[in-house]
């Protein structure tokens, strides 16, 4: 009897966990997005594009699958309106959790970004590792160029193109998750990638620099390496300087890191003083006629000054033309302030203006390691 | 051999009792109260709690194998052992269905948008229940399995975070003021939910020789632990901006990738939570029943876990209906919580210890 | 019906009495140390004496102590045989040693007591061994220690009242290997010695393998009406007391007609009624002897080729005997596979199902690419696919069994390629379903025990729907109850989880991957065996030269 009576019981709970399953969606449900494009539009707010990969199973006999990029887009006035239409059409739901990047246009990016990455923070499918991406021309011609130049698409496409600019130095590795704190941040700047588009060719054109949340500008490949090498993010590079003993010859030496660089900030008569210290080592790639251990000195001195000049040319670039603080040196400052009301009755937004930078390089040349003069 | 507990698994019970805290929301709540300060914040009161451990190990001295229910008896008979054993129950009650409420809208928000509340809810007390009926021997080798697999979790995202580090993020030391930090910031003490193992551990102990290592060790470990939570946290999102709503420890698990192949790991992270999770309501819900035993001297205390379940689910069901789990109820079980645990049992272990002296 | 007797039935309580058995820690040490006279004595009655109290003739069931008397110079002399039963040639004792000295020997009609025999002048040994047993090999011995060796290993001894030297006679028929090879527990470096039906020779083989006069062998019976024959092997001398009177009163506390399998016997006599294998059964000969001489008991069942091992832990069901045979380090690394493919067969297949459902951004991005579009043609969600393949498994694994045999090979390609390939080809399973299936199934197989593995095949469906349910979730509250449950199962008093969990049971020798045969020098702590220590701290005297 006592049994009976449980088992009924249990009999009338089961359904409740059975006809659950309420969040089971089976994966080829999905339509998984790749990239997320933002453009601006005539008839509404944005045009939302999506470029989703699909895969076609080519027989059976076969066997082999291959993946191609499909995008779709819509004019709407906030990104979750857009996605709700799209929704609407498409045939699966749309899932965001492979997205590898969000691609901006730069007209829309200077008019303000922080409500749609607000909008994509609030979505608990996006990846903290997704890459921001302005781009010159409009995110849909960035889409087409992809499709039409017949690459292999794989839903790795971004991370592969950036990573590989990621090498040589000439870009940088933007984070979804540092963006949207830098852009509510009263004190920092978001960076994110910039990519210019050809008839034929995608290349990324250095970083995009933000102030609060509008795009400002973007800087060039070279500015974008000596902000590596200031805050130890440089991998390796090669750069050309001139020969100093032949003028119409240059020598391509390889840099890579040798240790930690360092970025000391003092307060001088209420302004900020910037000591930057790099370290760098070298190894030449070409081998003009040179010969002896003095010759490496001078070409020692060539590179030192070089990347000491390069250095200062990106810090006044940063702070006299565009005032913009991505070192975060700010955060440096804050180390000397017991509270953070001391902190901001600093004003750092007025003071950074008027800062003094001094520059070190010390480098160490070798030359290359299979061929000998 | 099941109804005592060793040294070694008092140590990890302490300590995953703690961690489960950690997991829920004890840092975020260190930081929202004191911004950077959070950092000297968890020194402080680490250091007040641990003067407080030592103090009882001293008074519990004069009461050998006996937890608070007996001393209070001693003190003030049945009366007493009756307000004060209602007092605990309603502290643990509390304790399971704020953390309850929280880890179920957590789960609610991210992997199951369209699952009525109860379902969930059902998934936790369910196992919780089933295994208080296998006894008190289930309830202690869950917490001591799925001990090393919790503190391996804890690992992996200290070991993260630890390569980028900067140390100017913990700065200003002071947070917003000083007395922010040192002086309102002392109510934070009840992050200290572990503390309660000590009024009632000494029964169980197979030798009360072993009690003062037991409690100083995993009260160390479980400081240190706070500590570079805090640190870490700190680190990763600033302090000006309470944006998230979201537990920040589980968005640190969303960081953690191996290289570019698996890269958004947190489902395994929230699976071996969910499971210290479990464990840590399975036990604090043994303990409402065996405190329950002690007031009503019931002789089995297996069955007492009936009626309590419904009732469980009937508070969570609450408090999350009228979202009193986030600001209202914090404040109402912060303050209950430190006025029990610290202040009340304190002045009756001091009083029967002077009417234990003086007889 | 009274209502208030369905409400009393339904909600009242009331404690079960449950017959609770828990391994007491400190074993009654006696030391039963009879070795003070170490040579044989011309009085027949102390030799006997020595001999039953050693051989612990009054339990042990196959030392055969055979009494009778001589006449020698019209004197009639006590003597007595001893032998092993199941070791020796019963023709030869009886044609060569029993015949000549009963029958030929002329005493018949001389009815003169054995009291106060006149004593012999001349040397008895010599005129036995030379005039009165027609054996071909015979050897005399005066000191019990060689004695002891010459019973264990298979000889018959003669002792004579008023000779202070002993007879062994050699008429050994050891069963060696039997005409049954271990079918279920094979293994590639190690003897391939399995039991059979007859009790007798199972019983010789242990002996044979064992070696020592410490090991008792009872037997019991069990069955009103089959009075089957039970054996309960042990050393007496390793042995925990209350276990061995455990395991005796359960055997001893059966009222049932018949038994006819240990498999039966087994499921009669285990403590709780659950799912998981308490007992450990084993067909091998030389894995019972080591779990005998660890300090545990074998039961044998009369008709029966397995012996049930008692008490049995949780990792005792992934270990296998070739661990112990192999270099330390290949035993290391199969037990960490083993542990690794039990994971794997409890839980892939739910955890699959949970992933593709609930947590799509766990697989990688070009993984699941191939998932979903092999997945974009099949009719059937997720969970009927698993269901529907598991069975199918499941069906083509108990075909396998019972088929006869020239049929045997066609069915395993059958099921293999066709049902797999073609179902792949008609769009009713996704190839990745298979491989998982398939996976699963090799991880199954790679688990050594039988009943181990039976309940695994049984836990997989239940983790497979709670992962449809509720994902990672489902799987997490099922992993918690089950694990829980465990919790609760104890064999013979011994927890089941023993050594490792609780933490505080964690002693010398516990560690799940063995250490070197050399560092093994205690014996297993939860059994509280008389001699905890197997080996000596240094035992490999030969390096310390």
């Amino acid at each position: 009897m006592k049994k009976i009576c449980i088992l009924s019981l249990i009999i009338l709970i089961i359904p409740l966990f059975l006809t659950g399953c309420y969040d089971s969606v089976s994966i080829e449900n999905y339509y998984y997005v790749v990239a997320i494009g933002i453009d601006t539009s005539e008839t509404a707010n944005i045009k939302l594009s999506i470029q989703i990969a699909t895969t076609s199973d080519s027989g059976s006999s076969s066997s082999s699958q291959s993946t191609e990029s499909k995008v779709y887009s819509v004019d709407c006035d906030t990104i979750n309106v857009g996605l709700n239409i799209l929704n609407n059409y498409l045939s699966k739901q749309i899932n965001l959790s492979h997205c590898s990047s969000v691609i901006f246009s730069e007209e829309i990016a200077s008019k303000g970004v922080k409500e749609y990455i607000n909008t994509l923070a609030n979505n608990p499918e996006i990846r903290p590792t997704v890459n921001i991406i302005i781009s010159s021309s409009k995110a849909t011609d960035v889409f087409e160029n992809i499709t039409k130049s017949g690459v292999n698409f794989s839903s790795r496409y971004y991370e592969f193109l950036i990573n590989s600019d990621v090498q040589t130095g000439y870009a940088v590795k933007s984070n979804f998750n540092k963006f949207f704190y830098s852009i509510n941040h009263e004190t920092e700047t978001a960076i994110a990638n910039y990519i210019t588009v050809n008839d034929t060719l995608i290349q990324s054109d250095g970083m995009s620099l933000f102030k609060g949340d509008k795009f400002v500008t973007h800087l060039t490949p070279l500015e974008t390496m000596s902000y590596l090498m200031v805050t130890n993010q440089l991998q390796e590079t090669t750069i050309s300087i001139q020969n100093p003993f032949d003028n119409n010859s240059s020598i391509d030496i390889l840099i890579e890191k040798q240790k930690n660089s360092e970025n000391k900030i003092k307060l001088i008569n209420g302004k900020p003083f910037i000591i930057t210290n790099v370290y760098v080592n070298g190894k030449i790639q070409n081998l003009p006629t040179f010969n002896g251990a003095e010759s490496t000195d001078v070409i020692n001195n060539e590179l030192n000054n070089y990347l000491t000049n390069l250095i200062e040319n990106y810090y006044y670039n940063i702070i006299k033309k565009y005032n913009l603080d991505i070192v975060e040196l700010s955060d440096k400052l804050c180390s000397q302030f017991l509270t953070t009301k001391g902190f901001q009755n600093l004003n750092w937004n007025e003071i950074y203006k008027d800062s003094f930078y001094k520059v070190n390089v010390e480098s160490t040349i070798s030359t290359s390691l299979y061929t000998k003069e | 051999m099941d109804k005592k507990i060793s040294k070694i698994e008092a140590i990890c019970i302490f300590i995953m009792l703690f961690i489960n805290t950690i997991l829920l929301n004890a840092p975020q709540i260190l930081i929202d109260n004191c911004k950077t300060g959070a950092f000297l914040n968890s020194i402080y009161i680490g250091i007040l709690a641990f003067i407080f451990i030592i103090i009882l190990n001293k008074i519990f001295k004069y009461f050998p194998s006996s937890d608070i229910l007996d001393v209070s008896k001693f003190l003030g008979g049945n009366i007493l052992r009756f307000i004060i054993g209602i007092l605990f129950i309603s502290i643990l009650m509390l304790i399971i269905c704020v953390s309850l409420a929280h880890f179920t809208i957590l789960l609610k928000t991210i992997y199951f948008r369209n699952s009525p509340i109860l379902f969930i809810i059902f998934f936790f007390i369910i196992s919780a229940f089933i295994c208080n009926l296998n006894g008190f021997g289930a309830v202690k080798k869950s917490i001591c399995f799925y001990f090393p697999i919790t503190v391996l979790t804890i690992l992996i995202i200290l070991q993260n975070q630890i390569s980028n580090f900067n140390f100017t993020k913990i700065t200003p030391f002071f947070g917003d003021s000083f007395e922010n930090t040192f002086f309102k910031g002392t109510s934070n003490i009840f992050i200290f939910t572990n503390i309660i193992l000590i009024y009632f551990l000494l029964p169980f102990l197979e030798s009360d020789k072993s009690f003062k290592k037991i409690t100083i060790i995993s009260f160390f470990i479980s400081w240190i632990l706070l500590v570079f939570m805090v640190m870490i946290i700190l680190n990763n999102y600033p302090f000006n901006n309470t944006i998230s709503n979201v537990n920040p420890v589980y968005l640190l698990t969303r960081k953690v990738e191996l290289s570019d192949f698996v890269q958004r790991s947190d489902a395994l992270f929230i699976f071996i939570w969910i499971l210290s999770y479990l464990s840590y309501i399975t036990f604090f819900l043994y303990f409402i029943t065996l405190i329950i035993k002690k007031i009503f001297t019931i002789e089995n205390e297996k069955m007492i876990v009936y009626p309590v379940v419904p009732l469980i689910i009937g508070i969570t069901y609450l408090l999350i209906r009228t979202n009193f789990y986030k600001f209202g109820s914090f404040e109402l079980y912060k303050n209950l919580f430190n006025i029990t645990v610290y202040i009340i049992s304190l002045l009756i272990l001091f009083f029967a210890g002077i009417k234990k002296k003086l007889i | 019906m009274n209502l208030k007797n369905i409400f009393m039935n339904t909600f009242s309580y009331s404690p079960k009495k449950e017959h609770k058995f828990i391994l007491p820690k400190n074993p009654n040490n006696m030391n039963n140390n009879c070795k003070e006279n170490t040579l044989v004595s011309p009085n027949i009655k102390e030799n006997l004496k020595h001999l039953k109290i050693i051989y612990n003739s009054l339990i042990n069931s196959d030392i055969v102590i055979r009494n009778f008397i001589i006449n020698i110079n019209d004197t009639n002399l006590k003597a007595f045989l001893i032998f092993i039963d199941g070791m020796v040639d019963s023709d030869s004792i009886n044609s060569n040693v029993l015949n000549p000295l009963l029958l030929k020997n002329s005493i018949t009609m001389n009815n003169n007591s054995t009291k106060n025999p006149k004593p012999i002048n001349f040397k008895l040994d010599k005129f036995i061994y030379k005039k009165l047993i027609p054996q071909n090999s015979i050897s005399t011995e005066k000191e019990f220690n060689n004695i002891y060796k010459k019973i264990n290993s298979g000889f018959s001894v003669l002792f004579v009242d008023q000779c202070d030297k002993a007879f062994c006679i050699e008429a050994k028929n050891i069963k060696g290997r039997t005409d049954a090879l271990p079918q279920n527990e094979t293994i590639v470096r190690g003897a391939q010695e399995a039991f059979v039906e007859n009790l007798r020779i199972n019983t010789g083989l242990i002996r044979k393998s064992i070696n020592n006069e410490n090991l008792v062998i009872e037997d019991l019976s069990v069955g009103e009406i089959t009075n089957t024959q039970v054996a309960v092997c042990y050393m007496a001398n390793l042995t925990n007391d209350d276990l061995i009177a455990e395991v005796k009163y359960r055997i001893q506390n059966l009222k049932i007609d018949s038994l006819l399998s240990s498999g039966e016997l087994e499921q009669l006599i285990s403590d709780n009624k659950s799912i998981y294998p308490e007992i450990i059964a084993t067909e091998r000969n030389d894995r019972t002897c080591n779990y005998i001489l660890s300090g545990r008991i074998a039961i044998i069942v009369n008709g029966s080729p397995y012996a049930l091992i008692v008490p049995a832990v949780f990792t005792d069901f992934l270990t296998s005997q070739e661990d112990t045979n192999l270099n330390n380090s290949y035993g290391k690394f199969l037990r960490i596979l083993r542990l690794l493919a039990f994971l794997t067969a409890a839980f892939f297949p739910g955890i699959y199902i949970a992933i593709t459902n609930y947590h799509q951004e766990l697989i990688p991005s070009e993984l699941i690419f191939a998932i979903a579009g092999a997945r974009e043609a099949i009719p059937f969600p997720g969970i009927v696919e698993i269901i529907l393949m598991e069975i199918s498994f499941e069906l083509i694994r108990e075909a396998g069994i019972r088929v006869p045999s020239p049929f045997g090979q066609t069915i395993g390609i059958i099921g293999a390629l066709v049902l797999g390939e073609a179902a792949v080809n008609a769009n009713i399973v996704s190839p990745i379903l298979i491989i998982i299936v398939a996976f699963t199934g090799i991880c199954n197989f790679a688990i050594p025990d039988f009943s181990l593995s039976f309940a695994l095949r049984i836990f997989r469906f239940y983790y497979v729907i709670l992962g449809y349910i509720a994902g990672l979730l489902g799987i997490a509250m099922g992993l918690f109850i089950h694990f829980s449950y465990l919790c609760t199962i104890s064999s013979f008093g011994v927890n089941y989880f023993t050594p490792y969990i609780p933490f505080s049971s964690i002693t010398k020798n516990s560690s799940y991957t063995l250490k070197p045969i050399w560092k093994r020098e205690h014996r297993n702590q939860f059994l509280n065996t008389k001699k905890p220590d197997s080996e000596e701290k240094i035992s490999m005297k030969w390096k310390e030269n």
